[in-house]
């Protein structure tokens, strides 16, 4: 039978003991198309590709590709059928070159038509151009392994399609958006059909976002299928041909971009209507809380992290710091609470200069950090223990340094009841929550303390569309208590619109922005270092 | 002539600890420390011993053959124990650490308990058939150096030999691009379908071998005998020879020789007749280790680059 589906699953279901991840999905893909996934943390998304790439093995259910029948017991399964994946996690080795890692990659499938299933029926390999490219690449299913060839190899397939990679350099030393652009390479050098790209652009800034669609463009025309999982709405509608919408492991929607609005998606994607942030106008009270004058932090390698910054936040207010990841924000909100040596300058909290970490808490600062796993919460404590870690809290339980046990559970359970942590079992271990719940437990731990200033780094990375919405209401909420916030998030949509006031933070340099907050174009120049020209 | 003593003498005493090292780079490019280098090692020496001891009783074969089937019996001997040490730390994902240190500490008791029921607790240590040195022609007649460099046995001449070997196997071949790999980012490179669990083991299995031989080298070619616990640290050493030379053979071929006169010194010094007690000599050897280990962990002095595979020691489990 003819179809025209490259990609087809029918009542695919994935059960997990007594979970469904993945309830009787039917789905099709179109060749050269770019599919967009749409779904909170939870809707099976991943779930669903692992079983495309062969990670799992259906329970029940059926996957065609190019109308057969397969049965992928393994990724190097899905890979032989001409699938590639682009993890959110990179498969990049870090110590190896860019040459070296595609050489590693390709080296486990051989490329020789005897014995792959690789090029059968496909067009055309993107290494056949002459028979010496080709003899280069079934060399590397040979014993030897030559530099050489690999630099050639890599130099080929980035002019073939358009990416501009330089061969030599440690994967480690490059750029998130590089980084990637090496993982498609290495999927297209055993001439990956159909691309799996899981949440490509959460790492980019919106310059690299746009090159990164530059380049699905270029793979659509080599009549290459995409998969794109996000959850960023505005892209979405932006690049892709079609979208599914997946929630709670059903398939709930699948139709035309354009043909429902954000909105209705994002209806589609809770199956409630999501209320609007209800943001009042701020009342700005002119006394403020954190005065940085002059501040410079050195980062891990000796480099300034952190170049002259001065700046104030104000009670009653949000002031947002905008920037692509590693452009200082972690140092620059480290140095605040005390927790980094500052090489010159100072920071005031109400007026008091405070250089312990112990005092700056004291004098009512709290911290959501970066990496709630590694900094925010111990992942093996209980839902209690993590509440009470602060000092503040510590003395509320503690008499004379024993904690007293009742009083713990007491404060515990109003806090997790007051933030709606769920399970709502104090005893439990906190690596046991979710995502969401983890960041839960961090901002009642860090809220309830009533502090004047809340330093917050990142404060929804990971989260899906309604915990990050609780998280923004958390915000709001201590800006509408006349208490003041600072916001440093690497997502800039969220910055721009919880902030008063905006900065944008590029390469350790921190410059107002304010003006700008409408124009994206703008504010993306301004986070790759760049002058804005005359007529933005 | 002090020179040459000198130098003689350190390539003799850093040819065990350069077989154990380049065995161990293998292991932790994979991403296995196999800390029970120094068990391995004294295994070797016992079984490569005793191996040489009763087949060269046998009338009617070449002088070298016992020795031959000595070393062979030593590197099987470091192997089989490295299984168990890849079983238990690789298969079961148990700690690299312990397992390691367990086996050392098995190591040292058994090899006590088998040299004492085969050959009894008394008397002096039997003396076994060994690897003779020879001197290369023309080359040992180089003044000044030829002696101290070209009149070794052969094992010392192998031992070299595997130096660029073991570099091309590591920088110029599939399997060794792996093995770097799979140090750093096992997942990745078991997504791709190599078995990670597998590689290890196999790296493992060669440094193990490799220990093994170089504890036959003490029993077989540095003094033909064995004494219970004889290794005294070389496998810690060679551990220390592999972070030296950060995990590249050609440095590690460099430390090993630093290393090796370390202990050569410990021997001249001893035999010089200085009125000094001579467990200040015995020191030295392990004094140069921490010395070198504590500076080359500074930037400043760490000038020639190189650092640790990112996964080494972590367990990998290939269901997680």
């Amino acid at each position: 039978m003819e179809t025209e589906y490259i990609l087809e699953l029918q009542n695919v279901t994935k059960t997990f003991g007594q979970l469904v991840a993945v309830d009787d999905i039917s789905f099709q893909l179109h060749t050269g198309e770019i599919h967009a996934i749409l779904g909170e943390n939870g809707a099976g998304k991943s779930t669903l590709m692992n079983l495309i790439y062969g990670l799992y093995q259906p329970t029940h259910g059926q996957i065609f590709i190019s109308g057969q029948l397969k049965h992928l017991q393994s990724p190097r399964d899905a890979i032989a059928n001409g699938l590639g994946m682009v993890h959110q996690h990179f498969m990049l080795v870090d110590n190896l070159t860019v040459a070296e890692n595609i050489a590693l990659y390709l080296s486990h499938f051989s490329t020789d038509k005897k014995n792959s299933q690789l090029i059968q029926s496909e067009v055309d390999h993107p290494l056949k151009f002459n028979e010496k490219e080709s003899k280069i690449s079934s060399n590397f299913v040979k014993w030897r392994f030559k530099m050489d060839e690999a630099i050639q190899l890599t130099e080929t397939l980035s002019q073939k399609f358009d990416m501009t990679v330089d061969p030599h350099p440690r994967v480690g030393s490059l750029s998130v958006g590089l980084k990637q652009r090496v993982e498609i390479l290495k999927a297209l050098a055993v001439d990956a059909r159909i691309l799996i790209l899981d949440e490509p652009t959460a790492v980019l800034s919106p310059q690299e976002v746009k090159n990164f669609f530059q380049i699905l463009y270029t793979l659509q025309e080599d009549n290459r299928t995409v998969i794109f999982i996000s959850h960023k709405m505005k892209e979405v509608l932006e690049i892709s041909d079609r979208i599914t919408v997946l929630r709670l492991g059903k398939k709930v929607y699948t139709g035309k971009t354009g043909d429902l609005s954000a909105q209705e998606l994002v209806r589609e994607m809770l199956g409630e209507e999501l209320s609007d942030i209800h943001k009042k106008k701020s009342k700005v009270i002119d006394e403020p809380v954190l005065r940085i004058s002059d501040l410079s932090v050195k980062g891990s390698q000796e480099e300034v992290a952190v170049n002259n910054v001065s700046m104030e936040t104000y009670r009653g207010e949000i002031v947002g710091v905008a920037g692509v990841d590693g452009n200082g924000q972690k140092e620059f909100a480290e140095s605040i609470m005390g927790l980094q040596p500052i090489t010159a300058g100072t920071v005031q909290i109400l007026g008091k200069h405070t250089t312990s970490t112990e005092s700056i808490r004291r004098n009512g600062v709290a911290y959501v950090p970066e990496d709630r796993r590694t900094t925010g919460i111990i992942g093996t404590f209980s839902i209690a223990d993590n509440l009470m870690l602060n000092i503040s809290h510590f003395e509320r339980v503690a008499r004379h340094g024993i904690i007293a046990q009742n009083v713990k559970y007491t404060t515990a359970e109003n806090m997790i009841k007051t933030y709606d942590i769920r399970p709502p079992n104090p005893n439990l271990s906190v690596s046991a929550l979710s995502g969401g719940n983890q960041q839960k437990v961090v901002i009642a731990r860090e809220l309830s303390t009533d502090p004047e200033l809340l330093v917050a780094v990142n404060p929804t990375r990971g989260l899906d569309i309604s915990a990050a919405q609780f998280v923004h209401q958390a915000l709001l909420q201590q800006r509408d208590n006349e208490k003041s916030v600072l916001l440093i998030s690497t997502e800039l949509e969220e910055v721009l619109q919880l902030s008063d006031r905006l900065f944008v933070m590029s390469r350790g340099n921190l410059i107002e922005a304010t003006d700008y907050r409408d124009s994206i174009e703008a504010i993306g120049l301004l986070m790759m270092g760049e002058r804005i020209p005359n007529e933005l | 002539m002090l020179l040459e003593e000198t130098l003689a003498a350190t390539i003799n005493a850093a040819t065990p600890l350069l077989l154990a090292a380049l065995g161990e780079v293998i292991s932790q490019r994979s991403g296995v420390i196999n800390i029970g280098i120094e068990g391995m090692m004294l295994m070797g020496a016992l079984c490569g011993m005793t191996a040489s001891f009763y087949t060269s009783g046998i009338p009617l074969i070449a002088p070298w053959f016992g020795p031959c089937v000595g070393m062979l019996a030593a590197g099987l001997a470091g192997l089989v124990t490295a299984g168990i040490f890849a079983f238990l730390a690789i298969k079961l994902r148990g700690d690299q650490i312990i397992i390691g240190t367990a086996i050392t500490l098995f190591a040292l008791g058994f090899t006590q308990v088998v040299y004492q029921r085969l050959f009894g607790s008394t008397g002096s240590p039997k003396s076994v058939p060994y690897f003779q040195e020879f001197e290369l022609p023309i080359l040992s007649k180089i003044p000044l150096i030829g002696q101290a460099l070209f009149s070794h046995n052969i094992i010392v001449y192998l031992s070299m030999a595997l130096v660029p070997c073991v570099y091309f196997f590591l920088f110029h071949t599939q399997p060794g691009l792996r093995v770097r790999a799979c140090g750093e980012h096992p997942k990745a490179i078991s997504t791709f379908g190599s078995n990670v669990v597998k590689l290890r083991s196999m790296c493992l299995l060669f440094a193990g071998f490799m220990a093994g031989i170089g504890g036959g080298y003490l029993s077989l070619a540095d003094v033909p005998i064995f004494t219970p616990g004889m290794t005294a640290g070389r496998g810690f050493t060679a551990l220390a020879i592999v972070i030296f030379g950060k995990w590249h053979p050609i440095k590690v071929f460099g430390a090993a020789l630093l290393f090796g006169l370390g202990f050569a010194l410990d021997a001249l010094f001893q035999a010089s007749g200085w009125e000094i007690q001579y467990q200040w000599f015995l020191m030295l050897p392990y004094v140069l280790c921490l010395i070198v280990l504590t500076a080359s962990s500074y930037k400043k002095v760490n000038f020639y680059g190189g650092q640790a595979p990112l996964s080494l020691g972590k367990p990998y489990n290939p269901s997680a």
